[in-house]
């Protein structure tokens, strides 16, 4: 799936159905990073069935714009899960300026899942996770779900934010001197909803 | 609470391993040794699992000489594997009291004997716990050497059990009972330098007593019992505790095997998807009786989209290469091309919408099988692609109870041509018999479940299973 959505050939289709498939093998790994309880239950053949109970206080977390791709595999997963949004306006290169949020009034008591398919240079979701503790969730309650991550990008957001947790299903090779992922898959945004130029 | 006092006492007796003396005033003073976080969570079992049949726990045997840092690497090991339950036992639990004459001449007696344990008992414990049993280990008291007569620590059954001691390698029975031993081996030097500032600054005794000790019991039995058991260990861990590399490779071994049930050791092509919390949280909810119908559906479609996407992780690729926009090349691989789905009628449709999410326009044919009486199954309707023996196939059912339905499935499926290892059967919930009866006849059919259960009940249902999984998806309940 990475093989195709990497591939500047694919059709715009075909780039959204296989990020789909690969967000949702994320987010639902993401979710099995949640905490849980015990739970028993009584099965229709009359045994007991010792299982877990999900976490019930969560949210997620968009990065405008390419985050919201990943909103729908979350919903597929959580139904009636509130989302909020953050977006996040780039100047230059390096300076990156946060212009909109909009949180869920009680994001301080949930378990926030931050969205954004590709961590770059990790600017952004520094900028996101800020805020997120600026709101007052604890950093170990988030985990942030993303596609591809540049070592860089990892470097800088693990060493500001140890105890946060990012899940990812491939992990580049680098980044370039335009700061776009080595080999990354080009601007995510542009391509999952279609406005490429 | 009874249990509390007991919980010290564990506490008192679990802390470093030291053999010979302890002296009074230091008996209970473990809450500042490094083991006590351990022995808490250890203690700490959730939940009484008398209700639940436990699958085989995975028991690690953890040696080394005094001082080595066994129990930094049993508390490391433990924290790593947090989500799991773990209990420690420890051989110095398992001492023999002292006869009064030895009591008098205990300066003479030697605890890093092999006699000194009572490895009897310590066989007859660790069987039980393998087993899946509860046990009451026995508490030591070292200020008077002997066992205490009326408390014990419950044990309860666990995931992982791990076995520590100087002398845990020593008789072939406990041995046996390991599925991963370890030593820990570190220098004499540095062991002996532990062993004087644990036994000076922590425990109050004179170098002197120590030294002697160390000479006249300690590193002869380590020469003659410990280091000879050296050689049955799977792993040796140089260096101790601060050894983060050998911990996370271990760590990352136990935690590939407790993902494994027992049956994936006898059948290398069943799998398991990992579980996670949030896998189990969603089986929790499958298996609810009381689970309204549009909540069993949107959670088994969960559940089965992961066990499609586990299963089509199985199909052979070839690699290719792409350029990406930012013009570099990323070397991936090519999905198999012939590929077609089966399902078995009724309840294998409901994994067909799974199936066709993640492969566009996939070819689906169905099987219908009927039961005749308990175990006659009869096909009685099929519809297959044409060129079916070109592709691979992914049979559907979310049900693995006896094999029979699967076998007249793949026995169908190999008439027409398909070669066995080139069907991969998918399903949600299998029981050990099914699979014993699918893996034995087709050894080369790969099977991808994403829970196994405890048995089947004599009506032939899975235990504690979901019920008529097709009555509940399709909501037609009586």
């Amino acid at each position: 799936m990475h093989t195709l959505i990497r591939d500047r050939e694919i059709t715009t289709p075909d780039f959204v159905f296989y990020s789909d498939r690969l967000i949702r093998l994320v987010v639902e790994h993401g979710l099995g990073h949640l905490p849980f309880t015990e739970k028993q239950v009584v099965t229709p053949t009359g045994s007991v069935y010792t299982g877990v109970d999900f976490c019930k206080k969560l949210c997620g977390v968009s990065i405008v714009r390419s985050g919201e791709s990943m909103e729908n595999a979350l919903r597929a997963c959580c139904k009636g899960i509130k989302i909020g949004k953050i977006l996040i306006h780039r100047e230059g290169d390096n300076g990156k300026h946060l212009i909109y949020e909009k949180l869920p009034g009680d994001i301080s008591e949930r378990h926030v899942l931050l969205l954004d398919p590709v961590l770059g240079t990790g600017n952004s979701a520094n900028q996101a996770i800020e805020l997120l503790i600026q709101k007052g969730v604890p950093e170990n309650r988030i985990i942030f779900l993303n596609l591809i991550s540049a070592p860089e990008g990892i470097h800088c957001v693990c060493k500001r934010f140890p105890s946060l947790k990012i899940v990812t299903s491939e992990i580049d090779v680098a980044l370039n001197e335009e700061f776009r992922v080595i080999p990354g898959l080009g601007e995510f945004g542009d391509r999952y909803f279609g406005t490429d130029v | 609470m009874p249990d509390k006092a007991m919980d010290d006492a564990m506490e008192a007796a679990a802390g470093a391993h030291f053999s010979g003396l302890r002296l009074d005033s230091l008996r209970r003073s473990s809450p500042s040794t490094p083991s006590s976080p351990s022995c808490a969570q250890a203690n700490h079992i959730p939940f009484d699992d008398s209700s639940v049949v436990p699958r085989q726990p995975f028991v690690i045997g953890v040696s080394g000489g005094t001082a080595s840092g066994k129990t930094t690497v049993c508390d490391m090991i433990i924290q790593q594997l947090h989500d799991h339950r773990v209990v420690l036992v420890n051989q110095d639990s398992f001492y023999r009291g002292l006869t009064a004459e030895e009591a008098e001449h205990v300066h003479d007696y030697n605890f890093d004997h092999p006699d000194a344990f009572d490895t009897e008992q310590l066989v007859e414990c660790m069987g039980k716990l393998k087993g899946g049993q509860s046990v009451n280990v026995p508490i030591y008291d070292f200020k008077s050497h002997r066992r205490c007569s009326e408390s014990f620590r419950k044990v309860n059954a666990s995931d992982v059990i791990i076995l520590e001691g100087i002398l845990v390698f020593h008789d072939p029975r406990v041995r046996n009972l390991m599925d991963m031993k370890i030593f820990v081996d570190t220098d004499a030097d540095v062991r002996l330098a532990r062993r004087i500032r644990r036994d000076t600054v922590e425990r109050g005794r004179d170098v002197n007593s120590v030294l002697e000790q160390y000479g006249r019991f300690v590193k002869p039995a380590f020469d003659d019992f410990v280091l000879p058991s050296k050689k049955y260990a799977d792993v040796i861990i140089p260096r101790g505790g601060d050894n983060h590399v050998a911990i996370d490779l271990i760590v990352q071994h136990i935690r590939t095997k407790l993902g494994q049930h027992d049956l994936c050791k006898i059948y290398p092509n069943v799998y398991v998807i990992q579980s996670t919390f949030q896998i189990r949280g969603m089986h929790t909810l499958i298996r609810d009786r009381e689970i309204t119908t549009p909540d069993f559906v949107f959670y088994s479609d969960r559940l089965i989209r992961l066990v499609v996407e586990h299963g089509l992780g199985h199909l052979p690729f070839t690699e290719k290469q792409v350029v990406t926009p930012t013009g570099s090349i990323y070397t991936g691989v090519d999905f198999c091309k012939k590929l077609c789905g089966v399902s078995i009628i009724r309840s294998g449709e409901s994994m067909e919408n799974a199936l066709r999410a993640c492969c566009k326009g996939i070819k689906i044919g169905k099987i219908l099988i009927h039961r005749d009486g308990d175990n006659c199954k009869q096909l009685i309707y099929e519809k297959l692609p044409n060129d079916i023996s070109e592709r691979h196939v992914l049979l559907l059912d979310p049900v693995l109870a006896t094999g029979n339905s699967a076998n007249q499935a793949i026995e169908l499926l190999l008439q027409k041509g398909v070669p066995e290892k080139r069907i991969i059967f998918l399903n949600l919930i299998s029981a050990p018999e099914g699979i014993h009866c699918v893996c034995k006849r087709f050894p080369y059919v790969k099977i991808v479940t994403s829970e196994i259960d405890v048995a089947l009940n004599e009506e032939f249902r899975v235990i504690p299973g979901l019920g008529e999984f097709g009555d509940r998806y399709f909501g037609t309940d009586v």
